[in-house]
């Protein structure tokens, strides 16, 4: 029997495109947050 | 466009059971808090689309501490109950959360309601309403904040986390996708009330049930059985 294995070798566009969407939801979290402590505490309407 | 509430109430449903029939078949305390948090979720909605079409000043408060206080931090905490090693930390912060879930749900019934609920557009949605019916005192608002940035950071920041990790490590390729998928998704509602204030309050619906499918098909894409390579095929 073959040896199993759950490891994935990306493409050239997946190697540059994840840590772009990585970067890109990490960044959106960043900004939501801070619109959420500003309205909420209403420094923004 | 405010009628996809009720569409993502169903989509939200269906994802709910899927996830406590998941936890029924194998246990894991994060997918009991995840249903917990999905229940939520489904609530937050469902009391939307009843407010399509009268005002209700349960639905209301349904509507408040559900969605506004609740379903983020506890969706959060299953995150937390995954990815925190030491299970002691993650039953703490458990406990910590029920008790300031208690608090919130007895403060916000106690909550009075203003007489500008007689005058309640159905055709404008609740998120833009809410503010002149609902009295919420310092404590409520306080709350509201903390639980909203627990719960968006630990959910939304714990699937970065783990898409990354599955990344780093060059492993789980469906596992990796679905946890980009969930955060993404979990960040939908949490945009919604920049929607409402850039004067787009129907998109508020819109992220909502985008929200709920991008984490449902994110959930069955991380849940699905991966096909290994060097097994024969059956």
């Amino acid at each position: 029997m073959k040896p199993t294995s759950k490891r994935f070798s990306p493409t050239t566009w997946t190697e540059r495109l994840v840590p772009l969407v990585l970067g890109l939801l990490l960044l959106v979290l960043i900004i939501t947050l801070a619109l959420v402590a500003l309205s909420l505490t209403g420094f923004i309407p | 466009m405010h009628y996809i509430s009720i569409l993502s109430t169903l989509v939200t449903v269906v994802f709910t059971l899927a996830v406590f029939n998941r936890y029924r078949r194998r246990g894991g305390m994060h997918l009991l808090l995840w249903g917990i948090g999905l229940t939520f979720y489904g609530l937050g909605t469902l009391s939307e689309a009843i407010m399509l079409y009268t005002f209700n000043s349960l639905a209301l408060k349904i509507w408040y501490i559900s969605g506004a206080m609740l379903t983020a931090a506890w969706l959060g905490e299953g995150t937390v109950h995954l990815l925190v090693r030491k299970r002691g930390v993650a039953m703490a912060l458990t406990a910590a959360l029920a008790i300031v879930s208690l608090a919130s749900i007895i403060l916000v019934a106690m909550a009075p309601i203003t007489s500008a609920a007689g005058s309640f557009n159905v055709q404008a949605p609740v998120s833009s309403q809410y503010k002149d019916i609902l009295v919420r005192n310092g404590a409520i608002v306080l709350l509201t904040i903390l639980l909203n940035i627990y719960g968006t950071l630990t959910m939304v920041g714990g699937a970065i986390y783990s898409a990354f990790l599955f990344w780093r490590k060059k492993v789980l390729a469906n596992r990796m996708l679905g946890n980009i998928l969930i955060a993404g998704g979990a960040l939908m509602p949490a945009m919604g009330g920049s929607f409402i204030r850039a004067g787009l309050p129907d998109w508020l619906y819109l992220s909502e049930f985008i929200g709920a499918v991008l984490m449902f098909t994110g959930f069955l894409w991380a849940t699905s059985a991966q096909p290994v390579k060097g097994t024969q095929p059956a």
